[in-house]
């Protein structure tokens, strides 16, 4: 692993126009580039082909190629993080950019399981039912209450992981190991549970 | 997602992040698992109101930095080579003399704007989405897409899960909170929902009044992604 200041050395050497530094940085991220833009785009549910990836990458290369590679030198190693993650957060955000700007003309659709149980509990024929319609929101105000009973801290770390931020992802976040994001879900609910119990 | 879940994330609506976007820099050393408490607790913060933010790092953080060994050697080459001189010089060139323009600085950035376009409309020609549902005896293959800036085909493949073959009289419905849309039957395999407007919809495949399995689509238009 390259230390910080050699990083940024190599970063430097290509603003002052080394045209070895900068063979020597697209050797070291060019397939990071292009799988982070390959991955991106499956990630979001993009089909799309060979060709299509191609045009990302081109674009995001010039990106930062441009004007002598003036958009690297921004990177300063600010919180331990290295030009690898950097360069792979940069190519993951160029690529959301370029697909919300195609957001003119573009969708998105998403698909996600139901299971019966749900589906008869959440879709079917919700409000011709009063009484049901009435103790749904019961449950709701409880919710909401227990919600309030929980810290900031908690709300955050249930926020993100009900929104889908992967367990693996959310242990990285936290500086912890996976299964205890796991046991920590579980002791929310948990606790939801026994402040609604409660009253 | 189980339904508490689900009740739980609709209660839990996005905040407005009171703090101004934290840098790629600061957003990759959360990734990385490097920050400092005090610095990581505040970003995590912002990620659960910001929802710019969290897909970022949701997306950055699902790309591991050894991915699959790609046969990149050309597409390498061809980025080494970006950084002579030469090369922007000969395109700028060309394409000056077909754009019939002079020198004109802020010309690369165009350059760039031109192949990025490039890029994105590559990706426009293929506006179709799919899934794959499987229901036990059936296999079900949703096919979603676009007419229009804000309208949807949803159609609908019913095979035999074990030859293949196209299915004819399961149930297809579409339905949203309000109730049921539309109820068609499938016929050699196939049934089309023909205009359906963005919004989340249900389709539930039943045979012979017998639930067999429900997809939930979500359908957003123009903008609001």
């Amino acid at each position: 692993m390259p230390s910080v200041e050699q990083e940024k050395d190599l970063l430097e050497r290509i603003a002052q126009g080394e045209i070895k530094a900068w063979e020597e940085f697209v050797e070291l991220y060019g397939r990071l580039m292009y799988y982070a833009v390959q991955k991106t785009l499956k990630l979001k549910g993009i089909r799309c082909g060979k060709e299509e990836v191609e045009g990302i990458f081109h674009s995001l290369f010039i990106h930062l190629a441009e004007d002598k590679g003036r958009r690297l030198l921004k990177f300063r190693g600010k919180g331990n993080c290295s030009l690898a993650t950097w360069i792979r957060t940069i190519s993951v955000h160029y690529t959301i950019d370029v697909l919300r700007v195609q957001a003119k003309f573009a969708y998105q659709v998403s698909f996600e399981e139901v299971n019966e149980a749900d589906f008869e509990a959440s879709w079917q024929a919700p409000v011709m039912d009063p009484e049901k319609g009435l103790a749904e929101k019961e449950e709701e105000e409880k919710l909401k209450k227990a919600l309030q009973e929980l810290s900031s801290e908690e709300r955050a770390f249930l926020k993100l992981y009900l929104e889908g931020v992967s367990a693996s992802n959310l242990a990285k976040l936290y500086k912890v190991p996976v299964k205890s994001i796991y046991s920590r879900v579980a002791q929310l609910k948990e606790k939801i549970k026994e402040i609604i119990e409660r009253g | 997602m189980e339904l508490w879940e689900r009740k739980l994330k609709e209660i839990l609506e996005e905040g407005k992040p009171n703090q101004p976007c934290p840098d790629l820099e600061e957003l990759g050393g959360v990734i990385d698992g490097n920050l400092e408490k005090e610095q990581r607790e505040r970003i995590i913060a912002h990620l659960a109101d910001c929802a710019k933010c969290r897909e970022l790092v949701m997306l950055a953080g699902e790309i591991e930095e050894e991915g699959e060994p790609l046969a990149l050697n050309k597409e390498l080459e061809w980025a080494k080579a970006l950084f002579k001189p030469s090369f922007f010089q000969r395109i700028w060139a060309l394409l000056q003399r077909i754009l019939g323009r002079g020198q004109d600085e802020d010309f690369i950035p165009q350059l760039s704007l031109a192949l990025a376009v490039r890029g994105k409309s590559a990706l426009l020609s293929k506006p179709v989405a799919s899934y794959k549902k499987d229901l036990g005896d059936y296999q079900a293959e949703l096919e979603v897409e676009q007419i229009n800036q804000n309208r949807y085909q949803v159609i609908v493949f019913v095979y035999d899960n074990e030859d293949r073959r196209l299915v004819s009289g399961i149930r297809a419905s579409l339905s949203n909170k309000r109730g049921e849309l539309e109820s068609l039957v499938v016929e050699q395999g196939r049934a089309v929902f023909e205009s359906v407007e963005e919004g989340e919809y249900l389709v539930r495949f039943s045979e012979k009044g017998v639930f067999l399995g429900g997809v939930l689509i979500k359908l957003k238009g123009e903008g609001k992604w």
